[in-house]
């Protein structure tokens, strides 16, 4: 059986805080990378930073799609993600 | 009493709880996670620490250990269950209580005194307070802001379950909520830590601001 990657993307939910994500926003970016940094200046055009963590599973399945299905169950069943708070994002590669 | 102290690889407030349990008179045991809660334990306490070094999310694989099992029919039996700062991460994390701990607002450790409110006192763990109390506490975690969505904040507030509020915003926590109860009032989870908090020794000249969480106990037992 092939074997597949499949990418679980966790991130807040819309309208959940992310300070974290603020902070590199905030902090680093629209500081433009300090005084003489190799960024030259502030950037502009960025309004957001999402933070996220992503875990990635290799399966082995008869296909992409059910290598994704067995990821996404098992996500659901042992809480990789806690749907109170986060969403998480399937991607399948393979490799 | 019997109080069993649940030691999760990673736990590290075990021995303070379990110190500051004897010191009230209650007879307290610790419990490995993999081992069963034996029958006649009064209480059970899941103190704070990191569990698993917090991966995946604080509490996230504790939640799942065999011990819970124990834990969730005890709470469902009536038992007294107190879960403290990563004990509360890993109650919210079983669902034995509402909402969800998560960053705090300011990223980063948060290792300060600080004051709650007395809210609830019909729990096992609060009789002996006042309502309204406001009094001094340390808190020492990374995810400790209170998640819930504003419906079942209310609800908790109309049921009388939000059990400690911080005084002020202390890290952006919803209803500046630091510890909530279970509709039964047994299971009771605090960011805070009441374990040190509870001796004169390691407090503000002249306190001990949460002995009466611990009398509590001691009483609910007696009763």
């Amino acid at each position: 059986m092939p074997e597949f990657a499949i990418t679980v993307t966790i991130r807040n939910r819309p309208g959940m805080a992310d300070p974290e994500g603020e902070t590199i926003l905030r902090d680093l970016v629209l500081r433009g990378g300090g005084s003489g940094g190799a960024s030259g200046g502030i950037p502009g055009g960025i309004s957001a930073i999402r933070t996220a963590k992503a875990l990635e599973f290799r399966v082995s399945a008869g296909d992409a799609a059910a290598a994704e299905d067995l990821v996404r169950r098992v996500c659901e069943e042992m809480r990789i993600y806690n749907p109170l708070v986060s969403e998480a994002v399937f991607s399948a590669g393979s490799n | 009493m019997r109080v069993a102290v649940v030691v999760f690889p990673g736990s590290n407030c075990d021995r303070d709880m379990h110190h500051v349990l004897s010191e009230f008179g209650m007879s307290p045991e610790y419990r490995w996670h993999e081992d069963g809660i034996p029958g006649g334990t009064d209480a059970v306490v899941l103190p704070g620490g990191f569990s698993y070094a917090d991966r995946l999310r604080a509490g996230a694989i504790a939640s799942h250990s065999p011990v819970m099992d124990d834990v969730r029919r005890l709470a469902d039996d009536g038992v007294p269950v107190l879960g403290v700062c990563n004990g509360f991460q890993i109650l919210a994390e079983a669902g034995l209580l509402p909402g969800a701990l998560v960053s705090n607002d300011e990223p980063g450790f948060m290792c300060r005194w600080t004051e709650v409110v007395v809210g609830s006192t019909g729990t096992p763990f609060t009789s002996r307070f006042s309502g309204g109390d406001v009094l001094g506490i340390p808190v020492a975690n990374g995810e400790g802001r209170y998640h819930a969505d504003e419906r079942t904040v209310r609800e908790l507030e109309d049921a009388g379950r939000i059990v400690f509020r911080y005084a002020g915003d202390l890290n952006g926590s919803a209803g500046s909520i630091a510890g909530v109860c279970s509709e039964g009032g047994n299971v009771v989870g605090m960011m805070p830590h009441p374990e040190r908090a509870a001796e004169p020794d390691v407090c503000p000249p002249g306190a001990a601001p949460m002995a009466p969480l611990f009398e509590s106990l001691r009483a609910a037992a007696a009763a």
